[in-house]
């Protein structure tokens, strides 16, 4: 048994058409300029598979990231009410709408190495950020990190904290509650935020290259690449564009699969 | 014997408490809304007390305070030696029906396969062993309430909380169970019920109602 069709209102049917050209076109154009016959050969020539090494390594380091710092975050913000929450949250939520180039610049300043923060980075680990991979890693988290935090928060309001308190009733302490009762609830929201953090860090570009700059083999990343080939060799970035498609394809694809459900 | 004499205030209710519980059977009733799951809060340490007292008076060990707000001790929920089956059951959705009964085992150090074997016989006693390899939302309400129940008698503790625990099973099945619960207990128990034919045959009722939580019947 299926419901009927219901009618759509008249005046919603052109502009809905129009945002769906919107949406389409440009699909539709890169695909029709794509140079199918040599895509292979120039996806694995010797620059592009640098910049996929580069893409891979920082994105997915990226989302381990999220997993380790995003999911406390989101606990601590699921679970407590009140104004420095709220204020948390706007701060959480800032990467997605701040203009990447903007985060780019304030990490350049707080933990470049004459940064407010960079000076002691540097001397005690070791580690600079400016113009290396690390640097790399570090904008991504910046900029994926709110799209895995908000999806793990609302997961965890879903469930509430009724099975915290079940939990503690059986005289569970909050770490044993946390490993055996909200973790493995909450496996499909960490694959599907992971998904997104991912896919988010993946096509990161505003931030990285005003932090990490565009140094072939280490911070020259797909869509840096992709961006600095459109002058010199057009049907490159075409080529790179496409595989970065397919795989954002994949990936809400993925989302949407069985295996992120319950 | 758990004495508890306080109030607390959890936005429209406020409740007054004067009880002294020892081991056995008591019986708590009240109308809908009128506090009977805020003193089980109270006394399982999901909700403190704004004055008053709580305590636990042992002879081997003594006198412990589990709450007192003049004197700021609030021991919380997962230190109290308690156990709760909750109205609403709160199952582990990712457990199977055994090892939500035997998490409590688990956790207090047993194996895998001892916490198991040590839940087994309380599938038994509340009637779902066949039931043990499902997950709570392969079950019906009753089934999940007879689960929930298992977990919380599986638990070792020296006060057992039980908010109306065969409201969701039929009558033919909580015959059985009730006797259960009425022959086992040297712990301390309290079952919040609405069911007339329990309450008639209660030894001891606290009852909730104006915002006070009295006890009138012998312990």
């Amino acid at each position: 048994m299926s419901a009927p069709p219901r009618p759509t209102p008249k005046p919603l049917v052109v502009p809905a058409a129009l945002a769906v050209a919107l949406l389409a076109l440009p699909i539709v154009g890169l695909l029709q300029r794509a140079p199918w016959s040599t895509l292979i050969d120039r996806l694995t020539s010797p620059e592009i598979l640098d910049a996929i090494r580069v893409s891979l390594i920082v994105s997915i380091s990226a989302a381990v990231l999220c997993l380790l710092l995003g999911l406390p975050l989101a606990w601590v913000l699921a679970r407590h009410d009140g104004r420095w929450t709220a204020a948390l949250r706007i701060l959480v939520l800032l990467p997605m709408v701040l203009p990447p180039v903007v985060g780019g610049t304030a990490l350049l300043f707080a933990l470049g190495r004459r940064g407010l923060f960079g000076e002691w980075i540097d001397r005690w680990f070791g580690i600079t950020l400016p113009f290396t991979t690390a640097g790399a890693v570090v904008a991504a988290t910046f900029v994926a990190l709110p799209f895995f935090v908000t999806t793990i928060e609302s997961s965890l309001r879903d469930d509430g904290a009724s099975l915290d308190e079940a939990a503690a009733a059986i005289g569970a302490s909050p770490w044993q509650t946390f490993v055996h009762v909200t973790l493995p609830t909450l496996r499909p929201s960490i694959a599907a935020g992971l998904a997104l953090s991912w896919a988010r860090a993946l096509g990161e570009f505003g931030a990285t290259i005003t932090v990490a700059g565009s140094l072939g083999g280490r911070t020259r990343t797909l869509p840096v690449e992709t961006f600095l080939a459109l002058e010199q060799d057009p049907q490159t970035a075409v080529a790179v564009s496409v595989l970065l498609l397919v795989v954002s394809l994949v990936v809400l694809t993925v989302l949407r699969g069985r295996w992120l459900t319950r | 014997m758990i004495s508890l004499h306080g109030t607390t205030v959890r936005g429209e209710l406020s409740l007054a408490i004067d009880i002294d519980l020892g081991p056995g059977l008591t019986f708590v009733s009240g109308p809908n809304g009128s506090g009977k799951t805020t003193l089980l809060r109270v006394l399982a340490g999901l909700e403190a007390l704004d004055s008053g007292e709580l305590r636990l008076d042992r002879e081997d060990t003594g006198s412990r305070i589990l709450d007192a707000p003049a004197l700021g001790v609030f021991v919380a929920a997962h230190e109290r030696p308690i156990s709760v089956a909750f109205q609403d059951h709160r199952l582990f959705p990712r457990m199977s029906v055994l090892d939500n009964v035997a998490f409590a085992a688990r956790f207090r150090g047993r194996s895998r396969a001892e916490a198991r074997a040590l839940a087994r016989p309380f599938l038994d006693a509340v009637g779902v062993a066949d039931l043990a390899a499902r997950r709570p939302h392969q079950l019906s309400i009753g089934q999940q309430q007879r689960t929930a129940l298992a977990r919380a008698l599986a638990t070792p503790a020296e006060l057992l909380l039980l908010d109306e625990p065969l409201a969701a099973i039929d009558t033919l099945g909580s015959d059985e169970i009730r006797s259960h619960l009425h022959h086992a207990p040297q712990q301390t128990t309290l079952w919040v019920t609405h069911d007339a034919d329990e309450l008639a045959g209660a030894q001891a009722l606290i009852s909730v109602g104006d915002g006070v939580a009295r006890q009138n019947g012998t312990t």
